[in-house]
C-alpha cells in the first residue's frame, strides 16, 4: 500500500492505494485551506503541514494521525520588529539525522527543527546573507523551494531559491555559497556578471546513489551537476520545451531522472495539449516521452514543482504527480505505464509518497 | 480596558472566550497586550513587522481602523477575518 499526501489549494487529502491503481480519499485536514505541502516524516511517522490561511499567515502543523488532532509547530516566524514578514512554507524535508528536518518558505528561508517539527528556529547563515539585498522574487514569490540533504551527512545542503539560484553548505547551514556556474539565463543580459544571483532555478534533486550527481529544472532548461551542485551542464537537449517546475529521480539509479515539460513560461501547460513524462536513463544525453495511460488529448494541465514525487526504486519505482486540475496520476512501474490514482481534487499544490 | 470581540480560530486560541477586556492605548498595543495574555494567538492578528495580516481587519466602536488608532477604556473592538481574504473558488 501506499500513501500519498496530496496538498491542495483547499485541504490536505490523504489517499492510499496500490501502485498504478485508483487510491481512496481516506482523510482530509485544513478543509478550505490552502495546504502548500505535507510530509511523513520518515523516523517518527509524523506528518508535518504547512498551511497558509490568508487571514492568518503561514504555519506549520504537525500530527501523529492527519484523521486526528493537528497542532501548531512552534517558531515558524521572522524575527520580531523587523521589515520581513514570512509569507509562505513551500517545502519540509527530513533531514540526515533523528529529528531533523528543514522546511524552506518565501522570502527566501530556512527554518530548522532538531525535534521532529515541534520547533523551529531560522537558519541565519542564509538570513544574513551578504548577497540578500539582490534577491529578487519569482512569480510566486521568493520561494525557496528545494532543499537536498546528503545521504548520511547532515553537515552537506543544498537548497534552491527562485530567483536566487543554488545555495551549498559544508557546515550544517552556518554558512552558505554560491552554485550556479553554468547555468545560462536567458532572461538576462548576456554580459550579466557571474556573481548574479538572480537564477530562477525551479527545482532540484541529489541521486542518493551518487551524491555529488544532481539535477535541476531551471525557468529554461535542465541542467545536471556532477560536483555537488558546483557547476551545471546542459541536459535539455530532447526535450520538447525548456520549461517546467517539477523534477524526480530513482533513488537506485543515478543516471535516471523524470520531468513534466510545459509549453513555455508564457503558456504554462502541457506541451501539444498531451501529459508526458520525460524519462532519461542516461543522465541526461537522451530523454523518452512517456504517456501511457495518460491524457493525449485536450490537456492544458499544470503541474507544480512540489508536485512530483516517487517512492521505491529501480524496476519498482512509482511515481506520482498532481496538477491543478486537481487530478492525480500514478505509475507502479518506473514511469512506463501511468493511471488516474484521484480525480476532481482542488487544484493539486504538492504531492508526497511513501510505501507503507 | 476595552472589549476585544474574536471569532473563529482566533477565539479558540484565546481560551475559547470571544470577549477579551484588554488594556492598550492604541490598537497594536492591545492586540501585543492579547497575544501576552493568549500566546497561542501570537502571529495570527499581526505579523512580525507588527502589522495587521492583510486580510485581517479589526473595528473600533464600529469604524475600521490602522494599527496606531487609538482606543479608550470602554471601547468595543473586533477582529475579524476581510471578504477579501478567501483564496478563490
Amino acid at each position: 500500500m501506499t500513501e500519498l499526501l496530496v496538498g491542495t489549494k483547499k485541504g490536505l487529502f490523504v489517499l492510499e492505494g496500490e501502485p498504478g491503481g485508483e487510491f481512496e480519499v481516506v482523510a482530509r485536514a485544513f478543509a478550505g485551506e490552502p495546504v502548500e505541502y505535507a510530509v511523513r516524516e520518515p523516523g517518527s511517522g509524523r506528518v508535518l503541514a504547512s498551511v497558509t490561511s490568508p487571514f492568518y499567515g503561514p504555519k506549520i502543523f504537525f500530527a501523529e494521525d492527519p484523521a486526528g488532532e493537528w497542532t501548531q509547530a512552534e517558531g515558524v516566524a521572522l524575527p520580531s520588529g523587523g521589515d520581513a514578514a514570512l509569507e509562505r512554507i513551500w517545502t519540509i524535508v527530513p533531514g540526515e539525522a533523528d529529528g531533523l528536518v528543514y522546511a524552506g518558505g518565501d522570502p527566501g528561508v530556512l527554518f530548522t527543527s532538531t525535534d521532529g517539527g515541534t520547533t523551529w528556529e531560522l537558519n541565519r547563515g542564509l538570513w544574513e546573507h551578504p548577497t540578500r539585498p539582490k534577491w529578487q522574487a519569482g512569480g510566486g514569490g521568493l520561494c525557496l523551494h528545494s532543499i537536498v540533504p546528503w545521504p548520511g551527512d547532515p553537515n552537506r545542503l543544498a537548497a534552491a531559491i527562485s530567483a536566487a539560484g543554488v545555495w551549498l553548505s559544508d557546515d550544517g547551514g552556518a554558512s552558505w555559497h554560491r552554485g550556479n556556474e553554468g547555468l545560462v539565463p536567458n532572461y538576462l543580459p548576456e554580459d550579466t556578471p557571474d556573481d548574479e544571483v538572480g537564477l530562477c532555478v525551479h527545482r532540484i534533486h541529489r541521486a542518493p546513489a551518487r551524491p555529488e550527481r544532481m539535477f535541476l529544472q531551471f525557468h529554461g532548461g535542465v541542467y545536471r551537476s556532477d560536483d555537488a551542485g558546483a557547476s551545471w551542464t546542459s541536459i535539455a537537449d530532447g526535450l520538447p520545451s525548456d520549461f517546467g517546475f517539477p523534477l524526480a529521480i530513482d533513488p537506485a539509479d543515478p543516471d535516471s531522472a523524470y520531468v513534466i515539460p510545459l509549453t513555455a513560461d508564457t503558456d504554462r501547460v502541457t506541451p501539444d495539449a498531451r501529459v508526458r513524462v520525460y524519462e532519461t536513463r542516461d543522465a541526461g544525453s537522451t530523454w523518452t516521452p512517456r504517456g501511457e495511460g495518460l491524457p493525449q488529448e485536450h490537456a492544458y494541465l499544470t503541474v507544480l514543482r512540489e508536485a512530483f514525487d516517487w517512492a521505491g526504486s529501480g524496476e519498482r519505482l512509482e511515481l506520482y504527480f498532481g496538477a491543478t486540475s486537481g487530478d492525480v496520476f500514478g505509475s507502479g512501474d518506473a514511469g512506463a505505464s501511468w493511471a488516474a490514482a484521484a480525480e476532481r481534487l482542488p487544484p493539486v499544490y504538492s504531492v508526497t509518497a511513501r510505501t507503507g | 480596558m476595552a472589549v476585544v470581540r474574536l471569532r473563529g480560530p482566533l477565539k479558540r486560541l484565546a481560551g475559547d472566550c470571544s470577549e477579551q477586556s484588554i488594556g492598550g492605548a492604541t490598537v497594536a498595543e492591545l492586540l501585543r497586550a492579547l497575544e501576552a495574555e493568549h500566546p497561542a494567538l501570537e502571529g495570527w492578528i499581526l505579523d512580525e513587522r507588527g502589522l495587521l495580516r492583510r486580510h485581517i481587519n479589526v473595528f473600533v466602536n464600529g469604524e475600521r481602523v490602522e494599527e496606531a488608532a487609538a482606543v479608550r477604556d470602554g471601547d468595543r473592538v473586533d477582529v475579524l477575518p476581510a471578504i477579501s481574504g478567501g483564496c478563490g473558488p
